[in-house]
């Protein structure tokens, strides 16, 4: 029998495991983390400040035009929502295949979910021309006739998919959190922490009946929130499949659209756990790299998937014999915006196939930069689909560029900076890896090679 | 005033001010509403109150306010309402317009004082129910606020002076000053040709009375024609063509369809003889510079250069008689060009001459406009008069019965007029509907002759290039302003009713004169003013007052004369004829007006630079045209600047790559590039009159040699429509006459089917029929458009971004070659479709469909999520990416809002509704006379100005109306029928009357799917 390697490396202690993940909430930031954190601080003030701008002049001020009704924000949204997917799958998915080496990931990664969520959120909400009228996208009873809404848009089932799964996001997140939040009032120094921890945990003590209702709810949860994985994007990618737009009208879109989500957010997770493994190096023993190798290994089998999507949408071109539809594809790979193509298929199928070799998957450097190169392409991909199918559609007359402007600069890296503030609050705030799951990983009572784990080895 | 409290009987005062009745406190008490929306300094600016109170009526509450939350603004109803004024409900005049050589009938709808909206006076002779686009347009310049509010007296040396050293005037003051200049004699008056007697009659009273001289000028000039006219037939006329009697026209770069003479009546005319369902169907054949609306319109379309203009004609004119069995002198031989020489096909010349000989009688060849105005000018109207009387098409589709007599321009009166001036003959210069110092180039003079004449007067509306250097601005109004009577054609006299009060102190031009010889002590009539004496003038005429009521009714009388003979050809003509050898080297200069901005007299009307050129689609610009090779050949791109150099004169100005364009010209257009006084307009383009060349007492706009040198700068042009291929789509399908007689229309049609029912209509179902055969893509519609729907202009800026707002636009496409392309034209506007994919996709159901077929757009309910637009086929949706209802506030602007349409607020998403305020007005009218509403009843506003009625709305729930025959047609298809929008607007296939093999790019009329007729294509169900 082919022993498995240890999730998490250094012999830890169930204190020391405690002592490690709570360090980072329980004392004073460093240097590195100050100066990222009003780095990015300054770009969400610079993205609010924005947005402002361009709620009270018009979304003139954007790029889009006609024939281009939707850019940069539809854009950005679809790219956030898509990050979003790697939580959710670690978290559930993976919970349910038991699939112990998600324990490290889990939480950052649900965190991650949230955070970009919200981020993705903002976007449909200003992109309209009259934000402040939004809430007409909701359907209750109302005093307007009362008007309904109309359940055959795509754009309204966009409003429950992504609602749906921001609220069981953050409860199955919050859920979670619980017993690591009692650990950390029960280490509590001051008064104030105590307390704010103590609401936060919900009066969790700990016992035989809080762990099995604990259990049965992180279950339900998972379950609940796996067949979202699917949905969300699946209704995301409606939006453009249930059009009749050449570029958009396409079947593959649902499964298209959740590869391609699941390999951004696995992305962004490589992204991220890299810069925490750097800025809490005590996290090195439990976000291993096996773990980021596991995560590499799915990147690029994702990325294999949605480079068969690409391959495939060319070939139905051709085969529906549908004049609009190979023009449409044609256009993306030779026409004016054959750069955004290119970069794309580079960025999300050519790259990623460097994780063949065992070494690059597991070298920290080269994983860092394979995962922003996914993070550029899958934005170029959703710029692809939204932006050079309207250009050129089907009357030539109609046709036209997208008038990308520096407010669009300004709202898709202003989104970045709203995304990071919340990340590096929430790594110094919450535990950034799950105590609880963690503690059972370690190989107790199990014939290990210097186990001193579990109870001090008795 | 002492500020002391006074015994008066309002012992109740509201403040200190009052109590203490201090100067600032009387001043307030003038205005008789404290809380008034005037402001405060409009009570000076002759927009009295009251009248402001007639003219705003309702429209006040529908001009949202520029920030989110609509403001509450109050509505002042009429103190004492008018009596022929209903609030809510329009009134129609009879009018009419004259623009530069086109006289249009026109009917002004008014609101609540206000004229709204132009159309066609439907019974007119010349123009009917059509219009020009600049026609619809000239209803803005009413409303523009860089019109003079008054006269103004400029004190301060023309030199030294700026706009801001001018100072406003009262009319007695300059009266009095004028008066007494007038009374040095030596006067003379420079205008351009106006076709009313009674204005033409007074001038000469009124020059008598003081010696004085008139000298008359047109920008677009008719000189060359007249004289020849004058030698051939021994008359100056313009003569009338009867485009409708001719079956084969040929056009030596005349653009008839667009800007010479008077298109629309000629475009209205033209298509009577364009039906392919008749036996024949006339045919046009284009020679051309510079493509115009006439070139992209021919069936056949050969390019040439303006120097070979009259060697082209000769040439033709050789075969013709050779074909009669004479011939041409062996001196006119000389000249004549063959094919070779030209460039063309071997057999060409000789192919057209035998069409021409077969249709002899029955053809009509023409040339004319300012593209003709080179050395050779006269001798081709004269090679063009020799050619016509040889086909005998002299007398039967060119009379001299009713012709337009009254174009009088002479380039020789400007030269005259300088001379009078240089030799000291010129005490007083009036200028009257003409901007010399705008319209002639700087090289001639002109401008630095004015400083030598003791008093210069223009009654321009505006401080433009030529008021800015007067003494005297004594602004003469907008024509809906003023009284008038134009006799256009001969024989049909047109009543300008003024439809408004002048909205600033202005004052018509007659009546300045009559005010003038009054102050001067010699009085012309006893009539106080010009509307008397016309009143008395046509009263003898038309008879009593009931007659002259419903002539006003009417709007015009007389008809054209019908029959007449043939005018026999002098003998005299032909030796007249002598040539000029052209002397150009490389490329030559063509100044060619174009169809919305001409001479450039209504630059500063937004609709105008708005509207995309026909041919180029560029908006807000004027450009320098050259031919594919010739840019290629030259390293120009579109937009890269060029220096253009004709005789020392030289431009600067973008270039752009014109398809069909002759590979020797170079090519730009008139009426761009206003210094003065036009806010909107200025520096918009550049002003080509610098570079017409005046040699041997003419003006020469083509044929000059030009030296085009390439810059580094680039500029980027605002074209519309950036693609100008079909890319082999069914967009618009077409057919040539004789495959049309074959059954062939050039229609794919596909076979659909649906798993949905259709929906129902009890009632009406409306829809649309547009014939793209006779759509002459003039424009018109466009701007009818945006004038009935309150439809804002963007800019250039923002046309750069595609944010144009026109809900009709014009596709134009070319197919063939890029040397010598064949053009269509395509009106798209919301399609309403039946299955319409902007339905099902708004989340908030803004966009409905009506009981009646029509696709709703509710203004209200919309959030601006803008996916209706992104899931239209047609792209015929526009969104308010800002707050465009802003700019129609700028002072009266507002006033030209259609109160019948919502104007809409920033992030709303717009389209063409099918004039649905129309439809509702309709129906009331018929419910108010208890009757069913008939067909023809309602109009939409591109409808109804369509010179060539290719747009027809209807019920098809009637089966006998209009275009429920349209949709019967073999020639009816769908816009992309294939993406099964079932859109309600189909369009008929255009059919080209050529012999060649048309390159159309789609598989039309192959047989892969079952065809099937009209009746199976519409799909809907008919209850």
């Amino acid at each position: 029998m082919i022993e498995r390697k240890q999730l998490i490396l250094g012999n830890k202690t169930y204190k020391e495991i405690t002592d490690d993940i709570c360090e980072p909430v329980e004392s004073s930031p460093g240097r590195g983390w100050i100066t990222l954190f009003f780095s990015a601080k300054a770009l969400f003030l610079f993205y609010i400040v924005s947005i402002g701008i361009i709620v009270c002049t018009g979304m003139g001020l954007l790029g889009v035009n006609h024939p281009v009704g939707w850019g940069t924000m539809i854009v950005t949204f679809v790219f956030w929502i898509g990050i979003g997917h790697a939580g959710t799958l670690i978290s559930a998915v993976l919970f349910l295949f038991r699939q112990k080496w998600r324990t490290s990931v889990a939480r950052s990664a649900e965190a991650m979910t949230v955070f970009a969520v919200m981020t993705a959120g903002i976007f449909p909400l200003i992109h309209t021309g009259r934000p402040w009228l939004d809430f007409w996208l909701i359907p209750y009873p109302n005093q307007r006739g009362p008007l309904w809404v109309n359940f055959r848009s795509p754009l309204l089932w966009d409003v429950f998919a992504v609602s749906t799964y921001a609220t069981v996001s953050i409860v199955f997140w919050y859920v979670g959190l619980v017993p690591d939040f009692a650990t950390i009032r029960d280490r509590a120094k001051t008064n104030l922490r105590k307390k704010i921890y103590g609401i936060l945990s919900l009066g969790w003590r700990g016992t035989g009946r809080n762990w099995s209702h604990y259990e049965m709810v992180y279950m339900l949860l998972a379950g609940l929130s796996t067949p979202l994985v699917l949905s969300v994007h699946t209704i995301v990618s409606f939006d453009f499949a249930v059009s009749s737009l050449p570029g958009w009208h396409t079947t593959i879109f649902p499964p298209y659209f959740v590869a391609g989500a699941i390999f951004s957010g696995f992305g962004m997770v490589v992204t991220l756990l890299t810069l925490v493994r750097i800025g809490f190096p005590k996290f090195k023993d439990y976000i291993t790299i096996d773990h980021m190798e596991v995560m590499n290994k799915i990147i690029m089998a994702t990325g294999m998937m949605v480079g068969y999507a690409y391959g495939s949408e060319f070939f139905i071109a051709w085969y529906s014999g549908v004049p609009y539809e190979k023009y449409a594809f044609v256009n993306r790979a030779v026409g004016p915006y054959w750069w955004a193509y290119w970069t794309m298929v580079t960025c999300n199928v050519i790259i990623p196939q460097i994780f063949w070799a065992k070494w690059a998957r597991r070298s920290i450097p080269i994983m860092f930069v394979v995962s922003i190169f996914v993070n550029i392409g899958m934005w170029f991909e959703r710029f692809v689909i939204t932006v050079t199918s309207l250009h050129r559609d089907y009357l030539p007359s109609n046709w036209g560029m997208y008038a990308w402007s520096r407010w669009d600069a300004a709202i898709l890296f202003g989104s970045f900076g709203m995304f990071l503030t919340i990340f590096l609050l929430y790594l110094r705030f919450f535990p950034a890896i799950s105590i609880a799951e963690v503690k059972p990983m370690l190989y107790v009572g199990r014939k290990t090679k210097d186990a001193k784990g579990g109870h001090g080895g008795h | 005033m002492e500020n002391t409290p006074v015994d008066t009987p309002n012992q109740y005062w509201k403040s200190l001010d009052e109590k203490y009745q201090t100067p600032e406190f009387l001043k307030t008490l003038e205005n008789e509403f404290a809380s008034s929306p005037l402001k405060s300094e409009d009570g000076q600016d002759g927009l009295a109150r009251r009248q402001f109170m007639k003219l705003m009526g309702a429209s006040v509450a529908l001009s949202a306010a520029a920030c989110v939350r609509r403001p509450v603004q109050k509505i002042i109803p009429y103190n004492k309402r008018p009596a022929e004024i209903i609030p809510d409900l329009p009134n129609y005049y009879a009018s009419s317009w004259f623009d530069g050589t086109q006289g249009l009938g026109l009917v002004v709808k008014t609101r609540e004082g206000r004229p709204l909206f132009v159309s066609g006076n439907a019974e007119h002779p010349l123009n009917g129910r059509g219009l020009s686009a600049r026609a619809s347009a000239h209803i803005l310049s009413l409303y523009d606020p860089d019109r003079l509010k008054g006269p103004i007296f400029n004190s301060v040396n023309p030199k030294k002076r700026r706009n801001s050293l001018r100072a406003d005037a009262k009319w007695e003051q300059i009266d009095a000053k004028v008066a007494a200049q007038l009374k040095k004699g030596d006067v003379a008056l420079l205008t351009a040709s106006y076709p009313s007697e009674h204005t033409q009659n007074l001038i000469s009273s009124f020059l008598g009375k003081f010696s004085g001289k008139k000298y008359v000028w047109d920008t677009m000039t008719t000189e060359s024609l007249r004289e020849a006219q004058k030698i051939s037939y021994g008359s100056a006329v313009v003569p009338s063509y009867h485009f409708d009697k001719s079956l084969l026209t040929v056009s030596l770069d005349a653009d008839f369809l667009g800007t010479y003479l008077s298109p629309v009546h000629f475009t209205r005319n033209f298509n009577l003889s364009r039906n392919p369902e008749g036996k024949k169907m006339a045919k046009l054949i284009s020679f051309h510079s510079v493509p115009s609306l006439t070139a992209l319109n021919a069936d056949d379309g050969y390019q040439v250069a303006a120097s070979q203009q009259l060697g082209l004609a000769l040439g033709l004119l050789q075969r013709v008689l050779a074909g009669k069995g004479s011939g041409l002198t062996a001196e006119l031989k000389k000249f004549a060009l063959t094919d070779e020489q030209l460039g063309f096909e071997n057999g060409t010349l000789t192919t057209v001459a035998k069409q021409l000989l077969e249709n002899s009688g029955e053809s009509l060849v023409m040339a004319g406009g300012i593209q003709c105005e080179t050395a050779n000018a006269i001798n081709l109207q004269l090679v063009v008069n020799w050619l016509n009387s040889a086909l005998g098409n002299e007398g039967k589709t060119i009379t001299a019965q009713s012709s337009y007599q009254s174009l009088e321009g002479k380039t020789a009166d400007i030269f005259e007029l300088m001379k009078q001036i240089d030799d000291g003959k010129v005490k007083t210069l009036i200028i009257h509907d003409l901007n010399p110092v705008y319209s002639l180039p700087t090289s001639l003079g002109f401008e630095k002759r004015l400083d030598k004449v003791e008093m210069v007067i223009t009654t321009s509306n505006w401080m433009d290039e030529t008021s800015y250097l007067a003494n005297v601005v004594a602004p003469a109004g907008h024509p809906m302003e003023n009284w008038n009577e134009f006799e256009f054609a001969k024989g049909v006299h047109t009543i300008q009713q003024p439809t408004v009060r002048p909205l600033g102190d202005t004052r018509s031009f007659e009546d300045s004169l009559l005010m003038w010889a009054q102050a001067a002590g010699s009085e012309i009539t006893p009539e106080k003013t010009f509307f008397e004496l016309l009143k008395k003038k046509v009263s003898g005429t038309v008879g009593s007052e009931a007659e002259w009521f419903e002539y006003l009714q009417k709007g015009f009388r007389g008809q054209v004369a019908e029959g007449g003979s043939a005018r026999g050809l002098s003998s005299a003509a032909a030796s007249q004829i002598q040539p000029v050898e052209s002397k150009v080297e490389g490329l030559e200069l063509v100044i060619f007006p174009t169809v919305h901005m001409t001479d450039g007299s209504l630059a500063n009307v937004s609709w105008l630079q708005e509207l995309p050129d026909p041919v180029s689609k560029i908006v807000w610009d004027n450009v320098l045209t050259l031919s594919p090779k010739t840019a290629k050949d030259m390293g120009i791109k579109d937009g890269t600047v060029v220096t253009v150099e004709v005789n020392g004169a030289s431009l600067k100005v973008p270039a752009y790559i014109q398809p069909g364009q002759s590979n020797k010209v170079a090519g730009i257009a008139l009426g761009y590039g206003r210094q003065a006084g036009m806010e909107l307009a200025k520096n918009v383009g550049v002003n080509a009159a610098q570079l017409i060349q005046a040699i041997d007492g003419k003006f020469q706009y083509a044929g000059q040699s030009v030296k085009v040198t390439k810059t580094s700068e680039k500029i980027e042009l605002a074209i519309t429509q950036g693609h100008n291929s079909m890319e082999g789509r069914q967009i618009v399908a077409e057919s040539t006459f004789k495959g049309y007689k074959d059954g062939k229309t050039g229609i794919h049609r596909h076979q659909i089917f649906s798993i949905w029912g259709q929906h129902k209509y009890d009632g009406h179902k409306w829809g649309m029929s547009i014939d793209l055969n006779t759509c002459t893509g003039c424009s018109a519609c466009m701007v009818a458009c945006q004038s009935e729907n309150n439809i804002p202009v963007v800019g250039k800026k923002y046309v750069l971004q595609g944010r144009e707002m026109h809900w009709i636009r014009i596709d134009r496409y070319y197919s063939g070659s890029e040397a010598s392309p064949d053009a269509v034209f395509q009106p798209v506007l919301c399609q309403h479709c039946e299955n319409a994919p902007c339905e099902t996709v708004c989340p908030v159901l803004a966009t409905v469909h009506s009981d009646e077929g029509l696709n709703d757009m509710v203004y209200n309910r919309c959030v601006g999520t803008r996916y209706c637009s992104n899931n239209c086929p047609y792209k015929v949706r526009r969104f308010n990416w800002f707050y465009y209802d802003g700019h129609h506030r700028k002072e009266n602007l507002h006033m030209a809002l259609n109160p019948e349409v919502t104007v809409r607020t920033r992030g709303v998403m717009e389209k063409c509704t099918f004039c649905v305020q129309r439809i509702k007005d309709s129906k009331n009218t018929a419910r108010d006379e208890n009757r069913s509403l008939k067909d023809g009843d309602i109009k939409t506003a591109c409808e109804e100005v369509c010179p060539t009625s290719a747009i027809t709305f209807g019920d098809l729930n009637d089966k006998d109306s209009k275009v429920s025959q349209m949709f019967a047609s073999q020639r009816q298809y769908t816009l992309l029928e294939e993406v099964n929008a079932a859109p309600r607007v189909r369009y008929m296939a255009k059919i080209r009357n050529t012999d060649r093999a048309m390159s159309n790019g789609h598989h039309g009329d192959e047989k892969h799917a079952p065809s099937h007729d009209a009746k199976d294509s519409n799909k809907e169900t008919h209850t």
